[in-house]
């Protein structure tokens, strides 16, 4: 009895891990799609709010979770005292150093930091320009990302179950 | 260093600011600063031009020095800033404007927008408080004033109006077109334009004055460098109605003035009251009828 209580611990135990595991991999992938609607409510700001930009990553911090929401109000804060650091080391500083912890894929990262090399200084059509091609590029990646996320996922799950499966086997 | 260098300061490439934080005197009497792609930065004082040169770094400016500085100057936000550039200046905090020069953008025969940012003119503002005491028994009626550039006609203007705007039971309106007289940044005067002023910034002068007129019942109309025809138009429908008029004019003298085509209709009808006339070393009064009524030597503060 006590060996059967054992296995259907390690069992559970086992796939729960893989489920775990498999629940990362779709938050990865979340992070991304929230990463775009964040993309998407900036374009909106620039181009039918047109207010300055600390004004729209103040407007925009209020309106987003945890952790953007501390990233653009820090970023609004930093642009506001004008401590005479210009926009992309700011935005490094910010956004790219703590979103390295959820967008874990260098690709995706560059391309955001190469965003950010780009806003401030052009005029509303080059901006325009550049975020239209940080969210094709980064639809891009979404889209490749769909299909390996749901294969991932599922190898998460299986090799957790099977896992818990070979260990009861082996020590039983 | 004054309070309102900071704002200069805080424009400045970070390379040069880095270096000038210790050398804060150079802007003190600055009047102009010119900055240019591949030269050497320019202050403009009264009487003299002198380029910067740096210890540390290289004294030319370069294109990386021209974006940040147009970063800085845009609140990092160029594109919110189209309109302005359209004029080709923006008014930063503090009420310095920076006329920018580069690759005009057209559209429909119409400038669109500068990209391709080469020069920058740090114009600083100088509020000179004080400098129109004793001449506002001149503006009982409409009043020109009438001097050359850079001899401090605005400056008279600003004062002349923060007075009137003082003055209970009076209501000044400002048309700001070029955001010399209040110096509005984004929407706030920052010079000293009264209690009682109203300011339209930004606006053209002729619509800006018949706005003002409809909107907001003023009893002077301020509004600098008259010079088209549409303004001329606007001044005699504003005084038809009994709203005074304090207007600028560029010229070296009144003779001068008098014979632009543009401006007969104002003079023909003697429409002012008196006409002040700013010259570098003395101020002269006439009256309606052109005759000299006063004349007084300018003090070091109604210089400017």
């Amino acid at each position: 009895m006590l060996k059967l209580c054992g296995a259907v611990l390690v069992f559970f135990a086992a796939a729960g891990l893989g489920f775990f595991h498999a629940a990362k991999v779709r938050k990865k992938y979340e992070e991304l799609l929230y990463l775009k609607k964040v993309i998407f409510m900036l374009r909106g700001e620039i181009n039918y709010n047109i207010s300055v930009m600390s004004e729209i990553f103040s407007h925009m911090s209020e309106r987003l979770r945890t952790p953007y929401h501390e990233i653009f109000e820090n970023l609004s804060r930093q642009m506001e005292e004008n401590q005479g650091k210009n926009f992309s080391d700011m935005w490094n500083e910010t956004v790219i150093k703590h979103l390295s912890e959820i967008i874990v894929c260098d690709r995706d990262l560059d391309k955001l930091k190469e965003l950010g090399e780009n806003l401030g200084f052009l005029d509303k059509d080059m901006q325009m320009n550049y975020i239209n091609l940080y969210l094709e590029n980064l639809s891009l990646s979404i889209a490749e990302n769909q299909d390996k996320v749901q294969a991932d996922e599922k190898l998460s799950r299986v090799l957790g179950i099977l896992a818990g499966i070979f260990i009861i086997v082996f020590l039983w | 260093m004054e309070e309102k260098f900071s704002e200069i300061m805080k424009i400045l490439p970070v390379r040069i600011k880095k270096e000038l934080s210790c050398r804060e005197e150079v802007f003190l009497q600055a009047q102009e600063i010119r900055v240019r792609i591949g030269k050497k930065m320019h202050i403009i004082t009264g009487t003299e031009d002198k380029q910067l040169f740096m210890k540390n770094t290289s004294s030319e400016i370069t294109a990386n020095d021209i974006r940040e500085m147009t970063e800085f100057i845009s609140g990092y936000s160029m594109y919110a800033c189209e309109d302005e550039l359209r004029q080709g200046f923006l008014t930063l905090r503090g009420g310095h404007r920076v006329g920018i020069a580069g690759e005009t953008v057209m559209e429909n025969g119409q400038i669109k927008t500068i990209k391709n940012i080469a020069s920058f003119n740090i114009r600083i503002s100088r509020e000179v408080k004080g400098c129109a005491d004793g001449l506002l028994e001149y503006t009982k009626g409409n009043l020109l004033i009438i001097s050359p550039p850079r001899a401090g006609k605005t400056t008279l203007l600003r004062d002349l109006l923060r007075q009137i705007s003082n003055s209970p039971m009076e209501s000044v309106g400002i048309v700001d077109e070029r955001s010399e007289i209040a110096a509005c940044y984004r929407g706030r005067p920052q010079n000293d334009v009264g209690e009682r002023s109203d300011v339209l910034d930004g606006c053209p002068k002729a619509q800006g004055m018949l706005m003002l007129l409809r909107s907001m019942s003023p009893t002077v109309i301020g509004v600098d460098e008259l010079g088209r025809r549409e303004d001329i138009d606007a001044v005699l429908r504003i005084t038809n109605c009994g709203v005074k008029v304090i207007a600028t004019v560029h010229g070296d003298n009144l003779e001068e003035v008098r014979k632009k085509e543009v401006f007969q209709e104002l003079f023909r009808d003697k429409i002012f009251r008196n006409y002040i006339i700013l010259e570098r070393e003395e101020i002269k009064i006439y009256n309606r009828e052109f005759q000299q009524i006063n004349s007084r030597q300018r003090k070091e503060a109604q210089t400017c």
